[in-house]
């Protein structure tokens, strides 16, 4: 079984692995193979939603606080 | 000068003393010189002008050692013996007939030089040179090659002595998964529907099962359950070997390149074995086979194979399979044929009759020094295994496969590598979890990047 990813690669979904779209790749030809059986892949993920400001700033260590000592906000 | 009919009764008493004299100083001086007549016939004298002794025939001096072996004990002085008479050396004498000259009449083994002469120095020899002992050289041995192909990188089989275990680190897998690697280069091959349960490892049961001359690894499988193979079933070891690196013996043409296989076995059930030697559509094959006497199992045995170069069908020559090389472990009927040692049209496996490994259980077979080489040249004959640096067979192995832990950054901080080789094609990758994903992926190398970041146990497979 595979999914579709938000690029032109290819998921293995039994080991996760992550098969690139290239001809001479015999995982990739096993995928073209198994869709030539008619087979359908499933869809790509949604992309994920873009992180939140907050979520910005613990990615950063960083609290509100810290922020608005650095800009001079009181 | 002696009258040898002298003296008689007519002679004077004046001329009877010089008479005797005369005789007298002859044999003082063995007859060297003299011009006496009437000398008995055989009569030997010593020639001191050739130093020589010499038998007078009753009207010449002939040559005494031409009749007669003088002995000596030990000769002073100058040696020359002085014009040796050359021997006839029959073909096939190995006597100690040899001539003291600097030529060697060359009998025995070079015959294609018959009736001529090989010198000492210099000179060409026009035909073969077969040595049955050990060819010893004090100097450079200067050649072209080494069974009409290069010195280096002879064998095309990679991982042949199966040292090189990145997929499982020597560790035993319980049941190999089929078509998977279960070694660097080296697959199961299943093919139907019946494909059975292999036990395989590295050095399995080295203590008990040892190790051939010369090697330090080797491939161990046990067969779990007995299997009884239908007529589509086949199991074999395989190894497909990339075109680029065959692409120099040019199968598929009048003027392609014969091979040499050869490997190092061990098996607990006896039968006849199949080999095939196919190309990438499974639609030619060469099914040559091996006999594995009740007397000869559990034994260490060396086999060889003189495999001729295909003059048709497709051989690729680019990043794909350019040879299939099999061992059949059993297959059945659709797999058999009775059309050994020569190329044919079909997806053959082995001879008629061949054993079926996978039909007892607990058998078990080993291999190691697996070698296919170039053997252009007639007389060609199987090299040892080419044993390359350790580094030098994880190379040829990870342009096929590698692991590595690596680092994998958060969207920001996309963390690249090289691969340790240009791989054989984009590789596949696992190991990179949730949301992984790459900037870049090539043969070359790979940019990737994650949500969260971590040290992942990375695997790159560019596998035929």
């Amino acid at each position: 079984m595979y999914q579709l990813t938000a690029g032109t690669e290819i998921l293995r979904l039994i080991d996760s692995a992550y098969i690139p779209a290239d001809p001479d790749n015999t995982d990739y030809q096993n995928y073209q193979q198994w869709l030539d059986d008619g087979n359908t892949p499933e869809p790509a993920p949604p992309a994920p939603a873009p992180p939140t400001a907050a979520e910005k700033l613990a990615a950063a260590g960083l609290t509100v606080e810290d922020l608005r000592g650095l800009l001079g906000i009181s | 000068m002696a009258n040898w009919s002298n003296p008689q009764l007519t002679s004077t008493y004046t001329n009877f003393v010089t008479e005797v004299k005369d005789r007298d100083v002859d044999l003082a001086l063995q007859f060297d010189g003299t011009t006496s007549t009437n000398i008995p016939t055989n009569t030997i004298r010593w020639n001191s002008s050739i130093n020589r002794w010499q038998k007078w025939s009753g009207s010449a001096w002939g040559e005494l050692t031409s009749t007669y072996a003088l002995n000596a004990l030990s000769v002073s002085g100058s040696t020359s013996l002085g014009t040796a008479t050359a021997t006839t050396v029959a073909t096939g004498d190995n006597s100690t007939n040899i001539a003291t000259t600097a030529w060697v009449k060359a009998q025995n083994y070079l015959t294609s030089v018959a009736g001529s002469f090989l010198p000492l120095s210099g000179g060409t020899i026009t035909g073969n040179l077969t040595v049955g002992g050990t060819f010893i050289a004090g100097g450079d041995i200067c050649a072209s090659g080494v069974n009409g192909g290069s010195f280096a990188f002879r064998n095309k089989i990679i991982n042949g002595d199966f040292a090189i275990d990145q997929y499982n680190s020597g560790a035993v897998i319980n049941a190999i998964t089929a078509t998977a690697y279960f070694t660097d280069r080296w697959q199961l091959n299943f093919s139907g529907a019946t494909g059975g349960s292999i036990k395989g490892q590295q050095n399995y049961n080295v203590g008990t099962v040892g190790l051939p001359r010369y090697f330090n690894t080797y491939f161990g499988f046990e067969n779990n359950t007995a299997v009884s193979q239908t007529s589509a079933d086949a199991i074999n070891i395989q190894q497909r070997i990339e075109g680029f690196n065959v692409a120099s013996w040019q199968w598929g043409i009048a003027t392609s390149r014969d091979a040499l296989l050869s490997f190092y076995f061990r098996t607990s059930v006896s039968g006849t074995y199949g080999v095939s030697i196919q190309n990438a559509a499974n639609d030619m094959s060469y099914v040559t086979s091996f006999l594995v006497t009740a007397g000869a199992v559990n034994t260490w045995t060396a086999v060889a194979f003189r495999i001729p170069s295909p003059t048709t069908g497709s051989w690729f020559k680019d990043n794909g399979v350019g040879i299939r090389v099999r061992l059949s472990l059993g297959c059945g009927t659709s797999s058999q044929t009775a059309t050994t040692n020569s190329w044919i049209s079909g997806n053959f496996h082995a001879p008629t009759g061949a054993v079926s490994w996978v039909g007892t259980a607990g058998a078990t077979f080993f291999l190691t020094g697996v070698q296919f080489e170039p053997a252009d040249n007639v007389n060609a004959v199987v090299t040892d295994f080419e044993n390359p640096p350790l580094s030098t067979k994880l190379a040829l192995c990870q342009r096929y496969f590698y692991n590595a832990t690596q680092y994998v950054g958060p969207n920001n901080a996309i963390t690249t590598y090289h691969h340790p080789v240009r791989m054989r094609a984009t590789p596949t990758v696992t190991g990179g979890g949730t949301n992984y994903n790459t900037m870049l992926l090539d043969t070359n190398g790979v940019a990737h990047y994650r949500t969260v970041a971590d040290s992942r146990a990375m695997t790159y497979s560019a596998e035929l």
